[in-house]
């Protein structure tokens, strides 16, 4: 388990890109090869999701995210002293997955961080937050003094592929039917005396459900594939989550009930829903407001928080000095929680602008 | 004070007649190094992996926690015990780039011991055209130090290029090219300078590093490179006018990708090359062009 109490950074900028083009959940089921007699919409909560239109990849998601992230920020491109990338999709055009270099080299040369030390990491739906773990650590060992953790997901060709293959509603890849394409940027910066940081990042890997989801490009056709046991991975989730929240309020010095915002890993408002149940019947009490915004993106897999974190800051949500957790699950079986206090970051967004 | 490397393994294919691909040969490093350390791999809280070409290409879940399942390593988080595992993607630069990380963590007092895992294999050998690696798998155990040695300075540079200098990708092509099969290839394409660029970076870089360690080339007892691009250990010791003492290991194991800094490793502890009170250099170059080095002090 991976912990660390006296993280010493904090959140600097949010920045987002999400691609125009929207496709609903009802047009994505009338393109089903096979009708599957399901009401998708109403199962997960999702109405539509964003899909890359030709010349939209991870990459340009994520470039674009890291320019908007900047737009918000007080950092120059060459100031940035470490870019990760950290997204699970790794598209640079329609018709081409990058390995080497990284897709991190790419954002350093596209925005001129001329500065930055660059890699890509992967730890699938649990990736943004593993960035900023390893961020946050970096600037607490005064090794970086800042950086920023980027990923851009575009990660509809799971879909496409589903609508050609899911034959029932048993099919293990039904849950590729509920993702999104989006990006999403942050850039970290040592607390100093800005604001109260992050007071708890806590991460561990349940391995033995490792397999329980798997993903990977086709071999015959364009695109990719994720197979799924779904329903076992929440029902490890449910199992194992509330224990390891439990370990980092303590660290915390927290309460459930005195976490403002709990932004968990968007992948169905049921799944949701039944998650803080759970929650409540655990800890007898629940957060004051859980984050769901996946009515109009979907699963958007390692960017979900933190586009759930960006549409608060626009919408005016959240207010300095609340308490607001981040919560990932994602296949490996990662549990990612993040706690921390939401400073002045707040200034530069919405309408307290 | 930096972490210590307390443990090195290398597996190449040869010794793996029936290794099917990269996470075969990550996990019998692994144990390999696990047993050469003599720890509880249960205290192994850090797990990293840093190949790039694994089995069938796979996106998700982390390559690393396939991995840990397969070492039978907390695979549930119980009691204080506990480990978290991710990929690091880096091209040749991966070994440092996941030192780097994972010294980060043991110094941030996150735990005892941290392990990088690197192995590369064909991934698809019917979708992969001209897979310019031998397969290997390599593991790195760290464990936490406070002491004056170990892990003293990292250095990373980018010294771009107009073009990729190396550039592997998926490629999706439609089969109405004559003689093309439709479906998704790996392809690599390098450019013939790539070696040149690549030591003339990794120069600048060493240079650096020694500079701000008030080191020369003198002080270094080994220099543990890369073993690939093709000729990179050979050229890289020229470069530094210290051939006899830069490790070559590609008579052996031909041009190993990310795991070829462990294997250096494993034949530095295995030959006595580590006397105490020693400077390494460990050298990493890939793509980008990127440059890693690492000092380490036996």
């Amino acid at each position: 388990m991976l912990e660390d109490q006296l993280s010493t950074s904090r959140f600097e900028s949010v920045g987002v890109n999400v691609p125009s083009r929207s496709l609903t959940t009802t047009d994505l089921m009338r393109s089903m090869k096979h009708r599957i007699g399901l009401d998708l919409e109403r199962l997960t909560g999702i109405h539509a999701r964003r899909v890359c239109a030709p010349g939209e990849s991870s990459y340009t998601l994520a470039l674009n995210s890291a320019r908007d992230c900047l737009s918000h920020s007080r950092y120059k491109p060459d100031d940035l002293e470490v870019i990760i990338n950290c997204s699970i999709s790794r598209s640079k055009d329609r018709n081409m997955i990058v390995y080497e270099p990284s897709m991190a080299h790419y954002i350093r040369q596209a925005i001129g961080a001329k500065n930055a030390m660059v890699f890509d990491i992967n730890n699938a739906c649990a990736g943004m937050l593993t960035g900023v773990q390893i961020l946050n650590g970096y600037i607490r060992n005064g090794i970086f003094k800042n950086g920023m953790v980027v990923s851009g997901e575009h990660i509809t060709p799971i879909s496409d592929s589903a609508t050609r293959t899911v034959r029932s509603i048993a099919s293990r890849q039904l849950a590729s039917l509920t993702v999104g394409d989006a990006g999403a940027a942050v850039i970290l910066e040592k607390t100093g005396d800005r604001g109260n940081g992050m007071s708890v990042t806590q991460f561990t890997t349940l391995s033995k459900f490792s397999r329980l989801c798997i993903g990977k490009p086709l071999t015959n056709d364009i695109g990719g594939m994720m197979v799924a046991k779904a329903r076992k991975i929440h029902r490890v989730a449910l199992d194992h989550a509330p224990q390891l929240i439990k370990g980092a309020l303590i660290k915390a010095g927290l309460t459930i009930d005195r976490i403002d915002h709990l932004i968990p890993h968007q992948t169905s408002k049921s799944s949701i829903k039944k998650g803080i149940k759970e929650m409540a019947d655990h800890f007898k009490a629940t957060p004051k407001n859980v984050v769901i915004n996946l009515m109009e993106y979907g699963n958007t897999a390692s960017t979900t928080v933190f586009l759930a974190l960006h549409d608060m800051l626009k919408g005016g949500i959240v207010k300095k000095g609340e308490k607001i957790m981040l919560l990932c699950f994602a296949s490996g079986l990662v549990v990612g929680v993040i706690i921390f206090t939401m400073d002045d970051l707040v200034d530069r967004y919405g309408i307290s602008n | 004070m930096g972490s210590r490397i307390r443990s090195a393994a290398f597996v190449g294919k040869s010794l793996n007649p029936f290794s099917r691909g990269a996470i075969s040969l990550g996990v019998k490093a692994a144990r390999k190094c696990i047993h050469n350390s003599g720890i509880d791999p249960s205290d192994i809280g850090l797990l990293i992996f840093c190949g790039i070409y694994r089995d069938e290409n796979i996106g998700e879940p982390a390559i690393a926690s396939l991995i840990q399942s397969n070492l039978d390593i907390n695979l549930l988080s119980e009691g204080e015990k506990g480990t978290f595992a991710f990929d690091i993607l880096n091209s040749g630069c991966g070994m440092v780039t996941a030192l780097h990380v994972a010294d980060s963590h043991l110094r941030s007092g996150g735990g005892e011991y941290a392990m990088i895992v690197a192995s590369d294999h064909i991934p698809i050998p019917s979708h992969t055209e001209g897979y310019p690696f031998q397969p290997g798998g390599g593991a790195l155990l760290l464990e936490r130090s406070d002491e004056d040695r170990g892990l003293t300075d990292f250095r990373f540079d980018t010294y771009p290029t107009d073009k990729e200098a190396f550039h592997s990708f998926i490629e999706y092509r439609d089969g109405k090219e004559k003689g093309k099969k439709k479906g998704q290839f790996l392809r690599f394409e390098e450019d013939p300078h790539f070696l040149e660029k690549g030591v003339s970076g990794a120069l600048m870089t060493v240079n650096k590093l020694l500079e701000r360690n008030s080191l020369s080339i003198d002080d270094v007892r080994s220099i543990l490179p890369s073993q690939s691009p093709t000729g990179f250990p050979i050229a890289l010791g020229k470069g530094l006018g210290q051939e006899k003492r830069t490790i070559d290991l590609t008579s052996i194991h031909g041009n190993l990708h990310t795991a070829g800094l462990a294997a250096c490793l494993e034949s530095a502890m295995e030959s006595d090359k580590l006397p105490a009170n020693s400077n390494l250099l460990l050298v990493n170059v890939g793509s980008g062009i990127s440059v890693g080095a690492a000092l380490l002090r036996t």
